[in-house]
């Protein structure tokens, strides 16, 4: 009988200021007519004074879920990190927080702040898995949630690491950036001649010596306009009066950056560069500014055109210091991991192909293959070498073995020159036990399938993971299409590589965040090899052979595995996402120099910044989600 | 009909069931003094009347929201229409917008302030320059039901600028004033409901300024009410 609410909902009420208000922001605006009737019925407008800390990580899991009304909210980095990176998030009207903290149950990782008089939408955490549940609009909000951090982190890195990439290549000395010889010329020279050489040279410079081969002035293509051509200068002086007298110079052990600043200190172009006694050679602006990018182009060609392991070396470097500028211009790791990935197999194919002309190999087909994370396409910079030989002839497996193993031998060697180090574990092709004919493999991966031995399935796992590398790739083909046949159906060999990919749980905390290691060398830290980027390897692996897919990449196998097993998109990218900011992680900390003192995958999750610890959390979290997976799938 | 007529006036005969609602009404205990701010339900409430003589004008309409723990539940808004005998003035229908026929099939007024007595409750009830929206309510309470309750109210006029801003200079005046300066919309002015609702939000930053400033009861804010009400009278 009592009059109450009726008359003020409809135009003036709260409720529907709030509904009105909700329908204009997202992802509020795209849901559910029932699930807003459902929200607002629940929802408190609360207010909060300019400075009141809303949230706080000492407040525990959230008990309030706030959709800011209007004024502003920032979220303040955590101590430990500064300058530039300190940048604090700011939260404005129709955003809401802390969709991580709830979706995770989990305390918030940093103070929210109100920065002006702000109101908020409240609704009690008790409704959250409510509203999760009623609205597919927010749930794919929510999982997306993990997506737009991924962009948040990769926005931080090219912020900070840019500078710091740039920075060490700037770092090398002037004596590993001169190509050719310095051009020389008598100081009797004339200048008509002069110009000829610089023309036909394509140089920009001519460096004057005495007979002693003494450096006493330098002539620059600038100089050309200036003292030449303005001058109307006759063309049958000598050189020595046009030239600059006696030129700054550098030695070659000075660092880019010394000739950096020397050239935009004196407003010079060139820099002579000296060992001690003699010049040998000029570095000019423009090496400076090609050495703040090195092209991946430019790595192919140095790759195509290497001769000796020797100029590969070089390559090998360039390949580094790429990887170094592309992490700094926040390229995805998953591109990085592929680039590497292609570089090294060029580099890899051309130590090959030298090697191989240097054994008779007549008569032979076969087939580099690679395997462990090479096989993936997931290597990053400190990978040891994986690899083996499968071969195919007329002559007895054996006598065919002897006449690859020294050719493989010095395969071997030549990768170690590069910089990728012998397998401590000794798979590589070298090794007379991995360098297998195309039966012998066969045979061989029969009995591991077969065996339950543990040791069997450790090397299962190394070597299912192959791929040619170079050579008669059907040979590999062969073997691939073998392994799908003796797997699809063995339901107890899938079970137990599932069983193994569940022996390693995610360093993730019941009370702390993270679970860091304890011995003494590494402690504080966490390997995001061992107990990060192979848990998603091993499911991934699981998967793969569930669905026969024949992808070695941990990302294809559970993009594709993914479909055949009807797992959701958005699931699976999230899980992708997490895995490649793991192997973004690993790179970022191999180019580390820092890092290296307690092992090379090693990273201190204290030391991260708030978004890169938020974001590990969360990668590791999409580990665990995959390993219930696999554990639901095989009851295990 | 002068005011002292209006207060001797019988009021109407109530029915039964008005009967038992007043009963339940009157039962509702006191909130004491001592109530500690931070679960306390507070009732803000907004009137329309048929002008700004708060002797002689009717009561037309009381919007109300509740505060709780410094909350605004969003689907606890209150409002009633007064049944009136004739239709106010043209002017101060354009104020209100309630037209003449809306206001003569408005609730019956027992029933209507028993409805709000129900909402409100034993709540303390606070409103902007609370004074008028006191006299009215209590005016038409005891013409109605022949009973005025005896709830708290507290002025938000005298509270904002106790609060809300040391600058003399810079204080806002009027109620439009301070919810423009704390961003608050008012998506329905001289909209009973609408107008409370906007009061409320003021009530918010009330409540958690004096939360800092170290009031922890209801005592609390009485005091700063009637100091400022000093200051003023004084200035």
């Amino acid at each position: 009988m009592v009059e109450l609410t009726a008359q003020g909902v409809e135009g003036s009420g709260a409720a529907a200021a709030a509904l009105r208000f909700l329908r204009t922001h997202l992802p509020f605006a795209n849901m559910e007519e029932e699930v807003l009737d459902f929200l607002v019925s629940h929802l408190q407008l609360g207010y909060h004074a300019e400075g009141a800390v809303i949230l706080d990580p000492a407040q525990g899991i959230p008990e309030t879920f706030y959709i800011i009304q209007r004024g502003s909210v920032q979220v303040l980095p955590s101590s430990g990190i500064q300058g530039e990176q300190a940048r604090a998030l700011n939260l404005g009207a129709g955003e809401c927080f802390s969709v991580g903290a709830l979706l995770e149950k989990r305390a918030v990782t940093s103070p929210y702040r109100a920065t002006a008089d702000t109101f908020c939408y409240e609704l009690s955490a008790s409704h959250f898995p409510e509203l999760l549940d009623r609205s597919p609009v927010f749930a794919a909000f929510a999982t997306r949630y993990l997506a737009s951090m991924l962009r948040e982190s990769r926005r931080l890195i090219r912020m900070n690491s840019s500078a710091a990439g740039e920075q060490q290549a700037m770092s090398r000395p002037l004596g590993s950036l001169i190509g050719r010889g310095a051009v020389t010329c008598l100081p009797q020279t004339p200048v008509g001649e002069v110009l000829r050489i610089m023309q036909a040279r394509k140089i920009g410079s001519m460096l004057v010596v005495d007979d002693s081969g003494r450096l006493c002035g330098i002539f620059t293509r600038h100089d050309v306009l200036d003292r030449i051509a303005l001058e109307k200068c006759d063309l049958a002086r000598p050189i020595a009066e046009l030239m600059t007298p006696d030129p700054l110079t550098l030695p070659a052990e000075a660092s880019a950056w010394e000739a950096a600043l020397l050239i935009a200190k004196r407003g010079i172009r060139h820099v002579p560069v000296h060992d001690g006694a003699m010049i040998i050679g000029v570095v000019t602006e423009r090496d400076l500014f090609a050495l703040q990018r090195v092209s991946v182009h430019a790595i192919h060609r140095t790759v195509a055109d290497a001769v000796s392991v020797d100029e590969l070396r070089q390559a090998a470097a360039d390949i580094r210091r790429l990887v170094l500028s592309l992490l700094g211009q926040g390229v995805a790791a998953e591109q990085l991991t592929l680039i590497i990935s292609t570089l090294n197999d060029a580099l890899t194919r051309r130590i090959l192909e030298i090697e191989a002309q240097r054994f008779d190999l007549s008569g032979i087909r076969w087939c580099w293959l690679a395997f462990g994370s090479e096989g993936r396409y997931e290597q990053t910079i400190s990978t040891d070498q994986d690899n083996g030989l499968a071969f195919e002839g007329e002559d007895s497996h054996d006598a065919l073995r002897q006449r690859l193993l020294p050719f493989a031998q010095a395969v071997n060697s030549g990768l170690d020159a590069c910089g990728f180090p012998l397998c401590k574990g000794n798979i590589m092709a070298g090794n007379p036990q991995w360098c297998l004919s195309l039966d012998e493999w066969r045979r061989q991966f029969g009995h591991w399938i077969a065996d339950t031995d543990p040791q069997a399935l450790l090397h299962a796992v190394i070597f299912f993971d192959f791929r040619p590398l170079h050579g008669e790739e059907r040979l590999a083909q062969a073997l691939r299409d073998h392994l799908l046949d003796l797997t699809r159906n063995n339901s107890r060999f899938q079970r137990q590589l599932a069983q193994y990919a569940l022996e390693t749980p995610p360093p993730l905390g019941l009370i702390s965040d993270f679970v860091t290691d304890d011995s003494a060398e590494s402690r504080g830290t966490i390997d995001l090899k061992k107990s990060g980027a192979r848990l998603f390897a091993d499911a991934a692996r699981v998967l793969a052979l569930a669905a026969g897919v024949a992808h070695t990449s941990t990302a294809q196998r559970l993009r594709q595995a993914g479909t055949a097993l009807n797992i959701p998109p958005a699931e699976i990218a999230a899980i992708v996402e997490g895995f490649f900011f793991l192997q973004g992680l690993r790179l970022r900390a191999q180019t580390n120099m820092e890092s290296t003192s307690s092992g090379v995958n090693r990273i201190r999750p204290d030391r991260l910044n708030e978004v890169d610890r938020r974001i590990l959390k969360e990668s590791l979290r999409q580990a665990r989600k995959l390993q219930s997976r696999l554990a639901l799938d095989y009851r295990l | 009909m002068n005011w002292l007529g209006n207060l001797f006036k019988k009021h109407a005969v109530l029915a039964p069931e008005q009967q038992k609602l007043l009963s339940i009404c009157r039962a509702w205990p006191v909130v004491p003094v001592t109530a500690p701010l931070e679960e306390l339900r507070w009732v803000v409430v907004d009137v329309e009347t048929s002008g700004l003589d708060p002797f002689h004008d009717r009561l037309i309409s009381i919007g109300a929201v509740e505060v709780v723990g410094g909350r605004i539940p969003l689907t606890s808004g209150f409002e009633v229409l007064f049944r009136q005998p004739e239709a106010s003035l043209p002017g101060n229908i354009l104020v209100h917008g309630i037209g003449g026929n809306a206001q003569r099939s408005g609730v019956e007024p027992a029933t209507a302030m028993l409805s709000f007595l129900n909402y409100a409750g034993s709540a303390p009830l606070i409103a902007f320059h609370a004074a008028f929206d006191r006299v009215m309510i209590e005016r038409a309470a005891r013409a109605a039901i022949g009973w005025v309750p005896g709830n708290v109210w507290l002025d938000l006029a005298m509270l904002a600028p106790a609060l809300l801003e040391r600058n003399e200079e810079e204080l806002p005046r009027g109620l439009d004033a301070w919810t423009a300066r704390l961003g608050i919309v008012n998506e329905s002015r001289h909209n009973a409901l609408a107008d409370a609702l906007a009061t409320a939000q003021l009530l918010q930053a009330v409540l958690a300024r004096a939360r800092q400033s170290g009031a922890t009861s209801l005592r609390d804010l009485i005091k700063l009410e009637k100091d400022r009400r000093w200051l003023e009278r004084g200035g």
